[in-house]
């Protein structure tokens, strides 16, 4: 039988257990879902108060010092405004962490607007798929980026189902990722309202505890069934996000993947990450068996040869 | 009558104006035009057409909802409201505040459920959605500058007028 | 080269000794492959190939230096929707199963104790460096911040990210293979002790290379989970993709062997010993037996992938007939080719299967990564500037693996003279030197080393 070398059984076993070591941190804590922070605060997008004034886009702009825009936030000529052969209305950009978006085609003939920026998910697939820990979960409920860590491999990007992170690519050497980071800062932190929802003249935008929202959200549905469709999108799409929307009109109508699964992205590699170290322990012990039981035969024929000889 | 006596008369008759007057005062003399500028600061304040919209609704709880103490319209409101009272104020702002999302008041409601059991807007929405909605509905006016002119902070934010971009902005407004 | 062996006589360096003088190579010789700078700079000049690979570079190069001066926005088209490129899609997602050919061979080789392999072995674990290498060259290219590729490994650990899994394993992959691969350079500079140091480990290695490989390589498949509705439900499998992912990574390791010995068979057989050379044939067959079975198995998951998540509604669709193209072509057809080579022994069409099987798996790859990434939405082309950058980053990849197959002992058994040998040679006289220097003189040409 061959004889595995001191130094080649340590070797394995050096291998194994560092990978092991690795490998035990990436399990999820033993936490199999997380419903959010119980005090996270969240906003409740009423699009039956939306008028598409884009009151919200120039505050977001001037309170996070955003590059001047192309065209004035009273000019509603962007609504009209499609990109790639009519398939994509505008989107989160390097410039703008929010957008309004105007939708004709509705069930009830009349446009809706729609205003769109990052949704501070619950369990955000932007957080969990990154490998430096860049982006943070604050118990306040917004889903923040740390720009001093971030290696820009993009992940994030790929990961949001909402396609919200925008990439500053035209930065040679600080480009980072840009996007929509609740008024943290400059606000949330001293328990204030995002620039957005103060400037929203309709209130299409209600700050509160996302409990409450959600409370909120489902007596305006009863009190007025005529009025809105019967979903709060966002409740528990994804794993639940703290930006909610309620809409006159079905939510695929106006931009909504209504086809995103209802539990955390995470949750798609969860069957592939807890395999991870089962191969860590059984891989080793498996390889070493095919070697012992295929190289017995071999060794034991050789030492008959040589003894014939 | 001698010239004393109708002296006394219309002095009589003027001073039951005075007791009339102030009894009837709520209801009998609105304002004709109101200056709506609380919450001036991107835009002018409005001068409002009190008259006007008398007329055009002819019923003050039109606009002033929840004042009157005239019964409640919406059926689920009206199970437990169908004899509540008036307020004693129809003034929008001592109902609706200007700062709706402090720390206090969402304490405030999520501490008094049976107070704020209806979301409640703040005073620029309560504006906003009474006017507009209304507005919508009766083919009025519904542009922001219709009612209010844009201060000169209002442009600078909105990058209007005098600020507008020259050329195109620095930032890329689509993908 | 080859002018060199047939006009001038030259021979390969393969033994640690001048076999003219008896003294040792120097370094800088070896390098030079024995020759003297002006014969070599000749030859390199005389090599139409390296007109080709100048060409590239004359023209990749400035752009990788704009790609650097300007940021990433000047050489792609800086698209939030897409953020990822041929960089990745080619760099990373084809590379690295290209490169599943250290641990496969390794595991054969060493564990499986299947010897007739062992002549193809260092080929297939410097194939496997060397990808993985060059996939890490790709990264550099494409990550934003590439001077924080350090990060993940020692800055910030975002532990519940497959990327960290990737991040570190490749790491881990990439010393485990510089540590096999370092055998062969031992043995070239002349380092017996530490040659012997990493022999001893080699079953330890192997066996973590296969560790680290099964995960990496599945794990790769499971960076398109994180983006469930993006990638067609065809290419799409939230429980299986990573087990698409490491089955294609075993034919796809073996067709590189069999791509990559085909090439240097054809275009640097003067560098090949006999061992490599006259077992190629039978080794070449043998692997496609390999590779077959694991096309079977693919074609076999891929099935019930399709069943498994009803999808067979979207073979009716455009992108359906796209999908049937990328398995026929890249999977069905080997499967019938390997077949018919295996049982014919026919070197010639096996070979030409694995070069139809790399471009089904690049198919794959790309198709998963970039072609159906958001395929309800648009569709977008890589910048040209991108497929400039990859192309370039390929042909250095090209240089330098012929640069090392030229020199160090990969495709050529390295002859040690013992020590006593040594001796008793310098014990000589100097015409006792000379027959014994004609003797070991193979076919008593001309050497071109120093007289």
């Amino acid at each position: 039988m061959r004889r595995i070398s001191r130094r080649g059984f340590f070797k394995v076993t050096a291998a194994g257990s560092s990978a092991l070591a690795i490998s035990s941190t990436k399990k999820a804590f033993g936490m199999k879902e997380f419903k959010g922070y119980p005090d996270s605060m969240g906003v409740l997008v009423d699009l039956t108060r939306c008028i598409g004034c884009r009151t919200c886009e120039a505050a977001c702009n001037k309170e996070h010092g955003l590059p001047e825009p192309e065209i004035p936030f009273d000019d509603f000529s962007v609504f009209d405004q499609v990109f790639h052969d009519g398939k994509r209305k505008r989107r989160t950009s390097d410039s703008a962490y929010t957008v309004v978006n105007r939708y004709d085609d509705t069930s009830s003939g009349a446009p809706v607007y729609r205003k769109i920026q990052c949704n501070h998910c619950n369990e955000p697939a932007c957080l969990t798929s990154c490998f430096v820990n860049a982006y943070t979960k604050t118990k306040e409920g917004a889903v923040i980026y740390n720009p001093d860590v971030c290696v820009g491999c993009r992940m994030c990007m790929v990961a949001c189902p909402f396609r919200i992170p925008a990439y500053s690519y035209h930065s040679a050497l600080h480009p980072q990722i840009i996007k929509c980071n609740f008024c943290y800062d400059t606000r949330l932190k001293k328990g204030k309202p995002p620039a957005c929802v103060e400037a929203c003249p309709q209130e299409a935008l209600t700050f509160g505890h996302r409990k409450t929202l959600i409370k909120i959200a489902h007596e305006r549905i009863r009190s007025d069934p005529d009025k809105y469709v019967d979903h709060v999108y966002g409740e528990t799409e994804v794993g639940g996000t703290s930006w909610m929307y309620l809409s006159s009109v079905p939510f695929d109508q106006v931009g909504f993947d209504t086809s995103l699964q209802h539990h955390p992205i995470l949750d798609n590699t969860k069957s592939f990450l807890g395999f991870v170290p089962m191969v860590l322990g059984i891989w080793p012990a498996m390889f070493m068996g095919f070697h012992l039981l295929s190289t017995r035969g071999k060794e034991e024929t050789e030492k008959k040869v040589s003894e014939n000889k | 009558m001698n010239k004393r006596k109708r002296l006394v008369l219309t002095g009589l008759i003027m001073a039951s104006f005075l007791f009339v007057v102030p009894v009837f005062g709520a209801s009998s003399e609105p304002p004709a035009s109101i200056l709506i500028d609380s919450l001036s600061y991107l835009y002018n304040g409005v001068n409002f057409d009190h008259e006007q919209h008398l007329e055009v609704t002819n019923d003050c709880s039109v606009c002033h909802h929840h004042c009157f103490g005239n019964g409640a319209e919406n059926e689920q409101c009206a199970k437990c409201h169908a004899n509540s009272n008036g307020t004693s104020s129809v003034a929008c702002g001592d109902c609706h505040i200007q700062k709706p999302f402090t720390v206090q008041h969402i304490r405030e409601m999520e501490a008094n459920p049976k107070r704020y059991h209806l979301d409640m807007v703040g005073l620029k929405a309560a504006y906003h959605l009474r006017c507009l909605n209304c507005h919508v509905e009766m083919d009025a006016p519904t542009g922001c500058v219709d009612c209010h002119e844009r201060t000169d902070t209002g442009n600078q934010f909105y990058h209007s007028g005098d600020y507008a971009p020259i050329g195109g902005g620095a930032g890329k407004v689509h993908e | 080269m080859n002018h060199l062996i047939v006009n001038k006589g030259y021979q390969p360096i393969d033994s640690l000794n001048n076999p003219d003088n008896g003294q040792k190579w120097s370094l800088w010789r070896k390098l030079l492959l024995g020759l003297s700078p002006s014969d070599y700079f000749r030859q390199v000049l005389r090599n139409p190939f390296n007109w080709v690979l100048g060409l590239i570079f004359a023209i990749g190069l400035p752009v990788i230096i704009y790609r650097y001066a300007t940021g990433l926005g000047g050489v792609m088209h800086a698209s939030y929707d897409y953020p990822w490129g041929l960089f990745l899609g080619f760099g990373l997602f084809c590379m690295v199963p290209l490169s599943a050919s250290g641990f496969l061979l390794g595991t054969t080789v060493e564990l499986f104790g299947h010897k007739k392999f062992k002549p193809i072995l260092r080929l297939a674990l410097l194939n496997g460096l060397l990808g993985y290498f060059f996939a890490v060259v790709y990264l550099l290219v494409d990550l934003g911040c590439p001077w924080r590729l350090y990060y993940p490994m020692f800055v910030s650990w975002g532990t519940a990210a497959v990327l960290f899994l990737v991040g570190w394993h490749v790491a881990t992959y990439l010393s485990v293979q510089i540590m096999e691969v370092s055998e062969a350079f031992f043995e070239w500079v002349n380092w017996p002790t530490a040659k012997k140091f990493i022999h001893s480990g080699t079953i330890g290695l192997t066996v973590a290379g296969i560790i680290l490989s099964t995960l990496h390589q599945g794990a790769l498949g499971t960076l398109l989970c994180y983006a469930p509705g993006k990638v067609h439900p065809l290419w799409y499998s939230q429980e299986f993709l990573w087990i698409f992912y490491l089955c294609s990574s075993v034919f796809a390791g073996i067709c590189m062997v069999i791509a990559v010995s085909t090439v240097v068979e054809k275009t640097m057989s003067w560098r090949c010993g006999s061992e490599f050379l006259d077992n190629l044939g039978p080794i070449t067959i043998g692997l496609a037996k390999g590779a077959t079975m694991a096309l079977v198995t693919y074609l076999v998951i891929k099935i019930i992938g399709i069943i498994h998540d009803n999808e067979w509604a979207y073979l009716t669709t455009g992108w359906g007939t796209w999908f049937m193209l990328e398995i026929g072509l890249g999977v069905i057809l080997p499967i019938i080719l390997f077949s018919i080579g295996i049982r014919k022994n026919s070197v010639w069409l096996v070979r030409f299967t694995a070069f139809l099987t790399i471009l089904g798996l690049m198919m794959n790859r790309l198709n998963t990564a970039l072609i159906t990434f958001n395929w309800d939405l648009y569709q977008e082309i890589p910048h040209p500037l991108e497929a400039v950058i990859t192309v370039t980053i390929f042909a250095l990849f090209i240089t330098v693996y012929r640069f090392i197959l030229y020199r160090l002992p990969i495709l050529y058994t390295w002859k040690t003279v013992s020590e006593e040998e040594l001796v008793s040679i310098a014990d000589l006289d100097s015409t006792q030197t000379q027959q014994a220097a004609v003797l070991v003189d193979t076919a008593g040409k001309e050497s071109l080393g120093p007289a």
